[in-house]
């Protein structure tokens, strides 16, 4: 076996011999079905109230807001794959068994990837199945749609994984991580729209658009450039990491 | 075979390790001495490529580590026993590490069973004691079969039992021709296990010997009623007790002949060795007051 594969091989036996990854299974499935289904829940009283026919609830609604939360949840599974082997000082062991610090990375971005596009395609499809039962009166459910709503909420989730990981790379510290995360997704293009109102400056409006928050949204939403701009953030971010970890001493 | 040739890293200001040039040579414990901070963890790291040298190199028959494609199957390393993920099992640790290099999981379970750690290999490695973890270490550096062995401070934590157990174990793995470089406080123990000492002072070499040599240079101590004409005649003896005088740099022979010649009884005669402690504090000591005059 070639060293890339040997690498991941091991990244991935180290992902899940740990029990923060299953907590964090565990927390983004709990998440997804419980925001689902109190929207779920809360869409279709009103949409009775308003008398509204079959078809009047869009398909994945629920699921997609469901995802905005548990999006931070694959965050701290990206950054742990990272930020877990600073904090318990593995990284010496890591690195002496790969000693190249690209590859490494590689390795890692595989795995957390794959994983966490897996783990999104299993909690968006559970954020649907409990979601329709409680909406079929509502519902046009048109499966090809459906399944491509769920693939893309799965690639916005993995992204963010592989954004995280990066980032975790750089920063090394879960809390400081996670703060950058939760300030580039959530809390940036809220700035930018708040700057954007105040100064009247329309540009900021646009760019507050292709930061990782609302790229994101309109990935799933259905615009696979929002995807490619979001991934370009992972790839960006995964970069900086190796260039840090090749400059840095571990 | 490790060779370092002219490696020194500084980090600011300080030097850590100061133009160290050394061959270890299989077959060889050579133990790596030296006070905290002398730059002997930071050596360590820098032939595993952990830290990058500010000049000079390290090489690993021939090869930078980060040049090796299996590396744990050339240089097994133990740095730091602590460092394991408190939530993975250490059989789950070392099937990593395996996995890593393509070594098969069934040597896993084969260096679990030579460092004692079959019966707790399933239990998560933060329950470990300092000792387990120091065995569990030693499991990784040997997972790879390699020809050279760098463990840094093995012993600590480690009961009699294990302390017995690594100087075995180290004095094996040099008889089967594999390079062992070892770094301890202990220096008791490192006189028992090695074969060479590499002496550190503020990042430089300050001592490369054998290990005779450096516990050889003792004297003779003599113990009998009337030694003092013994003492007037050897100017280099020295009364270490009412009745017991010690005699630096002379054999048993030639104090036994001239107490003969002297006609004084003589109830004891034994040569003595300067410990290997006594030596490494001089040696020590002269480093620091080099580096203090700086």
């Amino acid at each position: 076996m070639n060293a890339l594969p040997r690498a991941a091989a091991a990244e991935w036996l180290k992902l899940r011999s740990v029990r923060s990854t299953w907590w964090c299974a565990g927390g983004a499935v709990t998440t997804m079905m419980l925001v689902a289904a109190l929207e779920a829940d809360s869409t279709g009283r009103y949409l009775r109230q308003q008398d509204a026919g079959p078809g009047s609830a869009e398909a994945v609604t629920t699921t997609v807001a469901g995802a905005e939360w548990v999006l931070y949840i694959f965050a701290a599974l990206g950054m742990l794959a990272v930020t877990g082997e600073y904090a318990t000082r593995t990284i010496v062991v890591t690195l002496a068994c790969t000693p190249s610090r690209s590859r490494l990375l590689l390795a890692k971005a595989a795995v957390v990837g794959a994983a966490s596009f897996a783990a999104g395609l299993l909690v968006a499809a559970l954020g649907v199945a409990v979601s329709a039962p409680m909406l079929h009166d509502l519902w046009d459910f048109e499966t090809g749609r459906v399944a491509g709503r769920i693939l893309a909420i799965a690639a916005r989730l993995a992204l963010v994984a592989l954004l995280a990981l990066g980032l975790g790379t750089l920063i090394r510290r879960s809390a400081g991580t996670i703060t950058v995360v939760f300030g580039l997704v959530m809390v940036l293009p809220l700035l930018l729209q708040g700057l954007a109102a105040w100064s009247g400056a329309a540009f900021l409006t646009a760019v507050a658009g292709y930061t990782p928050g609302p790229a994101g949204q309109r990935l799933v939403a259905g615009d696979p450039v929002a995807g490619l701009v979001l991934a370009a953030w992972a790839a960006a971010a995964l970069a900086a990491a190796t260039w840090a970890l090749r400059a840095r001493d571990a | 075979m490790i060779s370092l040739r002219g490696l020194t890293k500084r980090y600011g200001a300080t030097t850590a390790v100061d133009d160290l040039t050394l061959d270890l040579t299989p077959g060889t414990v050579t133990g790596f001495l030296g006070p905290n901070g002398a730059g002997k963890s930071t050596t360590m790291r820098l032939i595993l490529g952990l830290d990058a040298p500010t000049s000079g190199a390290a090489l690993i028959g021939g090869r930078r580590y980060a040049d090796l494609d299996r590396p744990l199957r050339t240089i097994g390393a133990l740095l730091d026993a602590k460092a394991v993920h408190p939530a993975r099992s250490g059989r789950d640790h070392l099937r990593a590490m395996a996995r890593s290099q393509g070594v098969p999981d069934q040597r896993v379970e084969e260096v679990l069973a030579l460092t004692g750690m079959t019966e707790a290999a399933r239990r998560r490695a933060g329950t470990y004691s300092l000792g387990m973890s120091q065995r569990l270490g030693i499991a990784g550096a040997l997972l790879g079969d390699p020809a050279v062995l760098m463990l840094d401070e093995p012993v600590n934590g480690l009961d009699p039992d294990g302390v017995r157990w690594i100087r075995t174990l180290l004095r094996s793995l040099a008889a089967e021709g594999r390079t062992v470089f070892v770094s301890s406080h202990l220096m008791s123990e490192m006189e028992r296990t090695a074969d060479r000492l590499v002496v550190l002072g503020r990042g430089r070499l300050i001592a490369d010997e054998p290990m005779e040599r450096l516990v050889a240079a003792g004297g003779v101590l003599v113990r009998g009623p009337r030694l003092r004409p013994l003492a007037d005649a050897l100017p280099q003896a020295g009364w270490s007790g009412p009745d017991e005088l010690t005699v630096v740099g002379a054999t048993p022979e030639e104090v036994g002949r001239l107490a003969y010649e002297l006609g004084l009884p003589v109830y004891e005669l034994r040569p003595v060795g300067p410990s290997l402690e006594e030596s490494y504090l001089r040696l020590t000591e002269t480093a620091t007051e080099y580096g203090a005059r700086r």
